[in-house]
């Protein structure tokens, strides 16, 4: 009975000495660390998605932002894209490209979305070569913004850009959108909207020399 | 290099300067991006150091990209908490949506099964195959080349014989 009674003591001890590693609750994790948090079940981790959807929504809203100024259901749409990333972030298989996934996941959502909505655009007047009817360089026409003595605010400049964006071509804002916002590689553009090189980095340079075209004042100045 | 070096090199039509405009500014625009080859590269850098007019249109490039990236966006109509919670209310809706159609298959089916409707299926359900039934009947008249019943017993082996005839026959 001794020699039992000194076992079960040693047993007591030795568990009281483990120490015990809490689990960081997911507002403690790093991103990527979030994201295997959500890849460890066979679904993923309540609390450990919602730290990851509050994480990188409003990424996720600027994305969609970019693409569809004015789409009134975009709120939606970040809805869908996030079930998509729930149901399929145990397929990502570097976490650490968490971001260019999400990304892609919402631009992939963005066209299929397109395609059903079939939306007609004004014809893509940026194929026209850089100049104007009376043979004038676009870049060198004189605008008509306000001119440089007038006391003009960033936020004046930002809301000139994000009217200048909307009315770029469909094709030609997202092309913009998936370079400037979204960081794509050329080729991965080319992948994801079914074009050559060729025409990736021709649409590029062309939004960006509209854009420049109609900020020109601001950017000059 | 210089702008007028640059339009030498790229002379693809003698009177064609604004595709050359244009080609130049698409190789600004790549090479802004980190999308040019090494001979890009280096002639992008060489055009920019000597050419004024390259320099602008690189500078407005910068400044755009710039305004681009710090472009305010509207602040989103829900908060990431009642997104994370309509994303769990869908997945849930789905979920339950998928059992209930799983169960209406399942039910139907067993209702089929057990009412046994579906008689256009009888020809691929399963059957224990068995022998025909053994037929007796008159026989009023043997064909010859059968023994007569009251003719003295053949042999054995004849016996035998005519058995297996007589049962192919009335088979």
């Amino acid at each position: 009975m001794p020699m039992t009674h000194s076992i079960s003591l040693s047993w007591s001890t030795a568990s009281a000495t483990v120490p015990q590693t809490p689990v960081p609750s997911p507002a403690q994790l790093s991103n990527i660390d979030l994201v295997r948090r959500c890849q460890a079940g066979a679904r993923p981790d309540r609390a450990a998605f919602t730290e990851l959807l509050h994480r990188y929504q409003s990424y996720v809203d600027r994305v969609l932002y970019h693409l569809a100024p004015d789409w009134q259901d975009r709120s939606d749409l970040a809805q869908e894209v996030w079930i998509r990333v729930y149901r399929n972030i145990r397929r990502l298989q570097d976490p650490i490209k968490f971001k260019g996934w999400l990304s892609r996941i919402a631009t992939n959502l963005f066209y299929d979305e397109l395609r059903k909505r079939k939306r007609v655009r004004q014809p893509l007047s940026l194929d026209a070569p850089f100049t104007t009817d009376d043979g004038e360089r676009e870049w060198e026409i004189a605008t008509e913004d306000p001119g440089p003595d007038d006391a003009l605010t960033t936020d004046e400049f930002y809301d000139r850009l994000r009217v200048a964006i909307a009315d770029l071509p469909e094709v030609f804002r997202t092309t913009i959108v998936l370079r400037e916002i979204e960081g794509m590689a050329y080729e991965e553009i080319a992948e994801i909207t079914g074009v050559s090189l060729g025409t990736v980095k021709s649409r590029i340079a062309r939004a960006r020399h509209r854009l420049q075209a109609q900020l020109q004042h601001y950017i000059d100045s | 290099m210089t702008r007028k070096d640059y339009d030498e090199r790229n002379r693809f039509e003698p009177s064609a300067r604004v595709d050359r405009d244009e080609d130049l500014f698409v190789l600004l625009s790549c090479y802004f991006d980190g999308e040019v080859s090494e001979s890009e590269r280096q002639q992008v850098e060489t055009l920019l150091a000597a050419d004024d007019r390259a320099r602008e249109l690189y500078h407005r490039l910068e400044r755009t990209s710039f305004g681009l990236q710090q472009l305010p966006v509207p602040p989103s109509e829900t908060v990431p908490e009642v997104t994370a919670e309509r994303v769990f209310a869908r997945l849930r809706q789905d979920r339950q949506q998928r059992w209930a159609w799983g169960g209406t298959a399942i039910a139907a089916l067993f209702l089929a099964a057990v009412s046994g409707l579906p008689t256009n299926f009888s020809s691929r359900t399963p059957q224990i195959a068995r022998s025909p039934a053994p037929t007796t009947f008159e026989v009023d008249s043997l064909p010859s080349s059968l023994p007569h019943p009251d003719a003295s017993p053949a042999p054995l082996q004849e016996a035998k014989k005519s058995l297996t005839a007589r049962a192919l026959f009335v088979e």
